[in-house]
């Protein structure tokens, strides 16, 4: 009886283990965009080597092109220079800034070549007169592509979780 | 050591434990919501930093109500809005000088303190659709996050 709980048991570890760790491209693309958050993240004493690294690291992230579109605006066909470039010019706030993805949801293409992932960027900072933390969140879907065996960004859309009415 | 933490009636302990267990289980994995508010725009309701609970039960046999502050989800639950809902489907609202009018009716609102005067021009709420603004109104209008959602995206209902 014992050994049958037993086998029963460790039958039940494997597969959770397998589960949970089987590799899958859908895992791959959760994985990548955790490391996109903690690149995007700003830590407290950031330095002038620190930022020179994430931004050549950043510049894995992203495609050659990459689609951006906010709220109901119309789509704007970007380079990666210029995405770079407009994180690069944003000033963050005093304390450094977290960013994390959470319920992130990944609908894999059939061929596995892109996946559309919709997601929650939650981003902890401190407010720059205060001091208080601040917590806040935006919905976004991203287009992933697979290029050169790595998943990039290839498009960008942010969502209003609530809808301002037309002014 | 066992006898202190198992009891004199181990059997009992274990089925205590495993009731208050799944107990804990259905209540915060189907019932209940934890959900800690950051920011002031549901001030002086709500306090930054403070700890509450979406109850999901409120809604099972009604639909949400005016007055009702809620949760509401964006891409899932762990991160939610929290609003009070102003508005109904299928009415027509406005604001003037941060008075909401509801259906050209001015609206008693007892959980707001400060007005300050937010305009926006009428319009009209379509099925399944509800108007929701924080309580903070002494807030710039452009730095508040307000406006209509589905009924889909309302989670539940502010315990307390």
């Amino acid at each position: 009886m014992r050994r049958a709980a037993v086998l029963l048991v460790s039958l039940a570890v494997i597969a959770c283990a397998v589960y949970f760790w089987w590799p899958s491209e859908e895992r791959v693309v959760r994985n990548r965009l955790r490391g996109l958050a903690d690149t995007l993240s700003i830590p407290a004493q950031d330095s002038d080597v620190g930022r020179v690294t994430r931004f050549a690291q950043l510049r894995r992230y992203f495609a050659d092109e990459v689609e951006i579109r906010s709220g109901t605006a119309d789509p704007q066909s970007i380079s990666r220079d210029a995405v770079l470039a407009a994180i690069g010019s944003w000033t963050p706030p005093p304390g450094g800034l977290a960013i994390e993805f959470v319920d992130v949801q990944v609908t894999m293409a059939p061929d596995a070549a892109s996946a559309k992932i919709y997601l929650t960027a939650k981003i902890s900072g401190h407010d720059a007169r205060t001091g208080e933390p601040t917590v806040d969140a935006r919905e976004a879907h991203l287009r992933m592509v697979k290029q050169n065996g790595e998943w990039v960004v290839a498009s960008v859309e942010t969502t209003d979780t609530l809808e301002r009415p037309p002014s | 050591m066992t006898h202190f933490i198992l009891g004199r009636n181990p059997r009992l302990t274990l089925i205590r434990a495993s009731a208050l267990i799944v107990s804990a289980i259905v209540l915060f994995g189907f019932v209940l919501l934890p959900v800690r508010l950051h920011g002031i725009s549901m001030l002086p309701t709500y306090n930054d930093g403070r700890l509450n609970f979406a109850n999901r039960a409120a809604y099972w046999w009604r639909e949400p109500a005016r007055g009702d502050a809620v949760a509401i989800r964006m891409a899932g639950e762990h991160a939610v809005y929290v609003k009070r809902i102003v508005g109904l489907p299928r009415e027509r609202i406005a604001i003037i000088a941060g008075v909401v009018l509801v259906n050209d009716e001015p609206l008693v609102e007892p959980a707001v303190v400060y007005r300050a005067p937010w305009n926006v021009p009428a319009f009209t709420l379509g099925d399944g659709e509800y108007f929701l603004i924080g309580d903070n109104r002494a807030m710039a209008a452009q730095n508040h996050d307000f406006g209509t959602t589905t009924r889909a995206r309302v989670v539940g209902k502010m315990l307390f």
